[in-house]
């Protein structure tokens, strides 16, 4: 019997990845080994396990185990490939990579990297100088960092959106929103009372939506950031537990608010220093903090 | 007596400023207890029986004790009524309302009926007489009684005032030793036959007392209930007015009329919308903007969150009814808010309200909503805890009390319990409010004793007809910066009974919210 005649073996390596490339792109679900096998019969195992391996270091296919063996898929081009660094910086740049503009915790990374502590921080510290990332802390957990790529947005869930400039709950901005759309509201309804209509067009003439309160702040121009509606609606709610305004149910265009009277104007009893009084359980008959030498109500008393 | 809690110890003030020392002491003991036997009082006040059966007998007279037996049959026990003795605080109000609804003579009337707990008509109109005819600068006609007992019976109608308890009859033979009072329900709002012509005459000749009448045996008392009620529409009244506008307050001022004639509950029954119609008319005339917009001023009440008049059917043009424990409710949370704004910031009324509305928030949640730096949130939540205002519910989230399980820690707003808390703080700072005007009087009273000196001899010279230069030379007597001192010290006395007053409001409204909570 003759011996087939042994097949021309195509050694040429960048051949044998073009055609591997060639049918992992056809297939995006994945190649198993034996397909590739199937498919490139005249290659010889010991070239294409190299060409595989080449095509693996340099991030263009992935390899992944399955049921019924090994599996190749195409992966899509990651800037890891392209940086330089060694094998650990491009794990740990791709781990960053994926997760977005929410970046990721350092545990993350090492979890996902299995890599040691110190030589973790090594690696994020030669990426952060080559500045391919960049450490972003969260406005939750002050202590907690967060790595993402260098030139993406953090998520609003990090920076706290348009209430927080650098990690900084920016309260008087919002507290002169909030007198700002107030005094808007209240304006409403004081001219919809100068109206003799009736009660309910009174009333109705004094709501406002989401939409005028956005377009009155924008006109007044106090705000850097542009602030979308969720942001109004945000201060709105705020007023509302305020229980300076109440919310009504809108047609079309979402929620109505329009100010309202308090129901009582004060307590009487604020109106007592006792009302007031910080040590008012410690008061008694005896001691030192009795009405009779009371500072409060000697205060009190005295101005006229 | 430094132990007892702050209602115990106002109600001994009260009692002891009004009816004395020893009148004080049994009450106090009284209340420390609620319900005590003559023994026990005897005993824990160490006061003579003559001593103590006078008190009991002038507290019972002014019903701020009463008595019964029923519990044990034959052993009487002294129960402390707290609501009349609070009453006392709130007796200026009720005269100053009396006196904008009834006039001048009718508040005259009520203050001797106050003044004697409970008295006979011919005795109430013949001492308001008396005292109209002292206090008229000429002695002129003596008053008309008949007009006099026109209004007492216009009181009486209106059940201002009503009918005492009578003595009941003695079942047994034997004798009794606790009197049984019955109270005649049908009988509490009729008045009686005064003999007007005795009492003019005793009038006119200046005699002291006059003499007992037919109607000897019927006594009236101030109906507290009514009074508070009174306060309670007016209340109401202001804060629809506050919300809406003026007339939307005169229709809920109908409402509550038409509400007052059905019987007393925290939801009043359904009446329709021709009777609220009817009744506008009547209080505010036909061409008020309030009846003219009436159905609109009823959508708008019934929109608002407060929920003034519920449209429950539409049977008839519409069926409506007042949902009186939900205004009451709201008007509470008011009050606790505008506490809360003065004794915190008004940050700290935003994290109540937007608790109280969500029920149950968690700490990290709250801070995002409420638009205020974590810090300040976790500050101020504390602050408001400390206070009981806000309470803590833990839900674990493993059974296994070993392992330093995380547990869900969340904050709920207990409104009974809060304002709870807020009426224990009224009671002490009414205390404290009297406690500090009795003691700036006794502090200045040198200064404030010469002045009385002065003013009655003032006014004695006038009455007998002193000269100018006499008159002078007693206003001379104190010198400008004692009268300015005198002065001084009386406007921190007013003001003092101000805030009283102010305290006593509050109270009474928070009162009334636990009243109706406990009656549902």
């Amino acid at each position: 019997m003759a011996a087939p005649a042994p097949m021309k073996m195509e050694t040429d390596s960048e051949s044998v990845e073009s055609q591997i490339i060639e049918l992992v792109t056809s297939f995006p679900q994945g190649v198993a080994d034996k397909v590739l096998i199937a498919n490139m019969p005249y290659v010889d195992p010991k070239a294409r396990a190299q060409a595989i391996n080449k095509l693996l270091v340099e991030e263009k296919i992935d390899l992944f185990k399955s049921s019924e063996g090994l599996l190749y898929r195409l992966k899509s081009p990651s800037k890891a490939a392209t940086i330089s660094g060694d094998q650990e910086e491009k794990i740990v740049f791709r781990i960053v990579e994926s997760s977005g503009n929410l970046g990721s915790w350092i545990r993350d990374i090492r979890a996902k990297s299995n890599l040691g502590q110190t030589q973790l921080n090594k690696v994020l510290k030669s990426l952060e100088g080559k500045r391919l990332i960049k450490a972003v802390k969260s406005v939750n957990a002050t202590k907690k960092k967060v790595y993402m790529l260098y030139n993406l947005e953090p998520d609003h869930s990090v920076t706290g959106g348009a209430w927080y400039s650098d990690q900084d709950f920016e309260s008087e901005f919002v507290e002169i929103l909030n007198q700002q759309c107030y005094r808007f509201l209240y304006h409403k309804l004081e001219t919809s009372r100068d109206g003799s209509a009736g009660p309910i067009a009174a009333k109705n003439s004094s709501m406002v939506s989401t939409k005028d309160v956005a377009k009155f702040i924008t006109d007044l121009g106090i705000s850097k950031v542009a602030l979308k509606e969720k942001d109004i609606e945000a201060i709105l709610n705020t007023i509302v537990y305020d229980g300076k305004a109440e919310k009504c149910e809108g047609g079309e265009s979402g929620s109505l608010y329009r100010a309202v009277e308090p129901l009582l104007p004060s307590a009487g009893l604020a109106r007592c220093p006792c009302g007031v009084c910080p040590v008012i359980r410690r008061c008694g008959d005896k001691g030192n903090i009795k009405p009779d030498t009371c500072n409060y109500f000697r205060d009190w008393l005295e101005e006229f | 007596m430094s132990d007892s809690d702050p209602l115990t110890k106002l109600l001994g003030q009260i009692v002891s400023d009004v009816f004395g020392e020893t009148a004080a002491l049994v009450a106090t003991d009284i209340a420390s207890f609620t319900v005590k036997t003559f023994s026990q009082i005897l005993s824990s006040t160490s006061l003579s029986i003559k001593e103590v059966r006078a008190a009991l007998g002038v507290l019972i007279q002014h019903r701020l004790v009463s008595f019964s037996d029923t519990a044990k049959p034959g052993k009487v026990d002294y129960l402390i009524q707290t609501e009349n003795i609070l009453s006392f605080l709130r007796y200026p109000r009720f005269l100053y309302l009396v006196k904008t609804a009834h006039g001048d003579e009718a508040e005259l009337m009520v203050e001797e009926i106050i003044k004697s707990g409970s008295e006979t008509a011919t005795n109430i109109l013949f001492r308001t007489a008396k005292r109209l005819h002292e206090s008229q600068e000429v002695p002129a006609q003596p008053p008309n009684i008949s007009d006099l007992n026109s209004q007492l019976v216009s009181l009486i109608s209106n059940s201002l005032i009503e009918r005492s308890e009578q003595l009941g009859q003695n079942t047994a033979a034997t004798a009794v030793l606790c009197p049984n009072l019955v109270e005649n329900k049908l009988l509490l709002n009729t008045p009686v036959d005064v003999d007007e012509k005795a009492i003019s005459t005793a009038v006119m000749t200046k005699c002291e007392t006059v003499e007992p009448g037919n109607d000897q045996d019927v006594l009236w008392r101030l109906n507290m209930k009514k009074c508070e009620q009174m306060v309670r529409d007016q209340m109401i009244v202001a804060a629809a007015g506050r919300r809406v506008d003026k007339q939307a307050g005169l229709v809920v001022q109908s409402l509550l009329r038409i509400v007052e004639r059905q019987a007393d509950a925290t939801v009043s029954a359904q009446f329709s919308h021709q009777a609220i119609s009817d009744q506008v008319a009547a209080d505010h005339g036909k061409d008020s903007l309030a009846h003219i917009y009436l159905d609109q001023y009823l959508r708008v009440l019934g929109d608002d969150r407060t929920r003034f008049v519920d449209r429950v059917g539409d049977s008839g043009g519409g069926q409506y009814h007042v949902d009186l424990k939900h205004i009451i409710t709201d008007m509470v949370e008011g009050c606790l808010d505008c506490i809360i704004l003065e004794k915190f910031s008004s940050k700290a009324v935003r994290i109540f309200r937007y608790i109280r509305e969500k029920r149950f928030v968690e700490e990290g949640q709250l801070q995002q909503v409420v638009m205020i730096p974590a810090k300040e949130t976790k500050m101020l939540t504390y602050q408001l805890l400390e206070n009981h205002f806000i309470h803590l519910q833990e839900l674990r989230k493993s059974v296994a009390p070993t392992a330093p399980s995380k547990a869900f820690y969340l904050y709920y707003v207990d409104l009974p319990q809060a304002v709870r808390t807020c009426v224990s703080v009224c009671y002490k700072a009414v205390y404290n409010c009297r406690s500090r005007a009795k003691f700036e009087a006794v502090e200045h009273s040198r200064l404030l004793d010469k002045h009385e000196r002065i003013e009655t001899i003032a006014a004695s010279l006038k009455a007998s007809g002193g000269t100018e230069e006499q008159l002078e030379e007693v206003a001379e007597m104190m010198t400008p910066p004692e009268k300015e001192a005198v002065k001084k010290i009386h406007a921190k006395l007013d003001k003092l009974s101000e805030a009283q007053s102010q305290a006593d409001e509050t109270l009474s409204v928070l009162r009334l919210y636990l009243d109706y909570n406990s009656m549902a």
